[in-house]
């Protein structure tokens, strides 16, 4: 299998990354791929100093950058101290990234008159008083670090009593009241429609690729700016689905993807992959994959483009031959 | 205020790693105290790599689940995760806590020395040495410098299990438990330094810096570590001088036995002029 090297998406198209974890650093610096965007894990670079300083310069000059924050706890009623959002702040300027994200989710509580870390992305209850919690901490965020960020949809294992909203119209309200933006892992809506009938009391079983489909429908266009991609480990019936990252993509969320594909225009894709990691090429390879749909979602304005640009055969043309090549 | 109870109560819910009540909260609870069980071993692991492996999987994993009971934790950065599990190990009924602990006090400061801010080296300011009143001059140590006390050979017992592991590289953790055990008994009450064994100190002293990434450590004389100790102790706000340093420090610390080696192992970043009154 041969991957197209060193050459980026035509703006027309999607910009495809990859997330980097710790086994693939060496590979992903010495035979950069033809992918847009690494994304890292925020925490693991705030460090002061040491080597994951001077690697972060090395990712810097191969990889436009995406910075994907798991820590901040964004619904939290104990919002994130000062010195937390200073070290992303600080850790943004020294990368420039293209994107900065974080989850829907809470962290940070107060008990016994201390501020705990929960080390999780843990669930809220949507409704108005985690509205204005949230909408505050985003607000908050964005104001230190000037600039608008990404919002992740959480994969729950529980389900806290008070909702008021459905999940996607709590989250459209956030976009609206603070000018961030979605991210949605179309897994992580996968694995809470399969979680569904464990979770919710009087819970059906529901048809998972349908009810993903109506989520996406909800979300106006205008609010989404990245999609992350993964896949998990399969359950046996009456188990708990758990976003594990573990696998590669599903079949499921493939379809979903050039669904959301369709419905949100050409939208940043991320793949990720976390626990079992395979080697670099596989990883790359799964880039591939989420490019060669892209290009078939979005074949019509790319040939018109083509045709505009036919005789000045390019870098474009080479990358949109072998990515089809792959498909095929 | 509904939603302040809510997530107090999730949390504390997470962090007693009890069995919940309702099943299906059951499950869901579950898959958050598992997930903060494993985030945290993770973390403990790569910070804690000596202890790791001498202990092994079971135990460690052991050790954690106890250590997450016995507060909740504060920090977001699971890299900070952990300041004092070594005085947990200390307390804990298992065998050779005593030792335990003092290897993680030396893996954490290794850790937290590979985290630490860079310093750029200034080889050129050595030359201020050599001409310049010393009650003037201040040094700077290698970035993330450190250093550790211990009851315990700490070198001397990595190295002996570095040894036989490569010796025999399918050593059984009962062989682990077994060697760890011969060298708290060996070493227990020994000093490196004869004379302070006299004197009823029993201690053994490492400096951890790291010349580059990696941070190293190092057997150190007791008069060593009381000098390093008067650097790290100086307030930033108000340099230490050398003439003071030279001052205070016991008279068996001999600076021009330790200068060259510190210039030789990258242990000084450079030296400086104190600002003047």
């Amino acid at each position: 299998m041969m991957f197209p090297t060193q050459l980026k998406t035509p703006t027309d198209l999607p910009k495809i990354g990859v997330g980097l974890r710790h086994v693939h650093y060496q590979d992903a610096l010495d035979t950069p791929a033809n992918i847009d965007f690494i994304e890292l894990h925020a925490e693991n670079f705030f460090a002061a100093g040491g080597v994951s300083r001077a690697l972060l310069a090395d990712i810097k000059q191969h990889y436009d950058i995406s910075l994907h924050a798991t820590s901040l706890g964004l619904g939290s009623a104990l919002p994130a101290p000062q010195a937390q959002i200073q070290q992303l702040a600080d850790l943004i300027r020294l990368c420039q990234p293209i994107m900065v994200s974080d989850h829907a989710c809470f962290s940070w509580a107060e008990i016994n008159g201390q501020p705990v870390h929960g080390g999780d992305l843990l669930p809220v209850p949507f409704n108005d008083e985690t509205l204005a919690v949230m909408a505050a901490n985003i607000s908050r965020v964005q104001a230190i670090l000037k600039r608008p960020i990404l919002l992740e949809n959480l994969s729950a294992y529980l389900v806290l009593p008070g909702s008021t909203y459905s999940e996607s119209e709590f989250l459209v309200a956030l976009c609206r009241l603070t000018g961030c933006k979605l991210l949605i892992d179309i897994n992580n809506l996968v694995v809470n429609a399969q979680n569904h009938a464990l979770l919710q009391p009087n819970g059906g079983k529901l048809d998972v690729i349908e009810h993903t489909k109506k989520w996406l429908t909800t979300i106006p266009q205008d609010c989404v700016g990245e999609l992350h991609l993964a896949g998990c480990t399969p359950v046996e019936e009456g188990e708990l689905m758990i976003d594990d990252h573990s696998q590669a993509v599903s079949p499921e969320v493939w379809t979903l993807y050039r669904f959301a594909l369709e419905r949100f225009g050409a939208v940043a894709t991320l793949i990720e992959w976390d626990n079992d990691l395979p080697c670099w090429q596989t990883l790359v390879g799964e880039a591939a994959k989420a490019k060669a749909i892209a290009l078939e979602v979005f074949k019509d304005v790319y040939s018109a483009d083509t045709q505009v640009s036919e005789q000045v055969p390019g870098a474009h043309h080479q990358v949109m031959a072998e990515a089809v090549n792959y498909g095929a | 205020m509904a939603l302040e109870h809510q997530q107090s109560s999730l949390l504390e819910a997470i962090f007693s790693q009890t069995r919940p009540g309702a099943p299906i909260t059951a499950q869901g609870l579950a898959i958050y105290q598992r997930s903060l069980l494993n985030n945290a071993c993770f973390a403990l692991k790569i910070t804690f790599a000596t202890v790791h492996s001498f202990v092994g999987e079971a135990v460690f994993q052991g050790l954690v689940k106890n250590y997450l009971q016995t507060g909740f934790k504060s920090e977001y950065d699971w890299g900070e995760f952990g300041f004092d599990f070594p005085h947990f190990i200390a307390g804990q009924a298992i065998n050779h806590a005593a030792l335990l602990a003092s290897l993680a006090e030396l893996d954490y400061a290794c850790h937290q020395c590979e985290r630490s801010e860079n310093i750029s080296r200034d080889l050129d300011s050595l030359n201020l040495l050599s001409g310049q009143d010393p009650y003037r001059l201040s040094l700077s140590l290698s970035a993330g410098t450190r250093v550790v006390k211990s009851a315990f050979p700490l070198d001397v017992i990595i190295n002996e299990m570095t040894q036989l592991s490569k010796e025999n590289p399918s050593l059984t953790l009962k062989e682990i438990d077994m060697h760890l055990g011969f060298c708290s008994q060996k070493y227990r009450g020994k000093s490196q330094d004869s004379n302070r064994e006299n004197n009823g100190d029993k201690g053994f002293y490492y400096l951890v810096w790291r010349p580059h990434f990696q941070a190293q450590y190092a057997s150190i004389t007791a008069a060593e570590y009381q000098w390093l100790q008067l650097w790290l102790s100086a307030k930033p706000d108000r340099a230490l001088s050398l003439g003071q340093a030279l001052d205070q420090v016991s008279e068996d610390f001999a600076i021009v036995d330790w200068l060259p080696k510190a210039i030789e192992q990258q242990q000084l970043n450079g030296v400086y002029l104190t600002p003047t009154a």
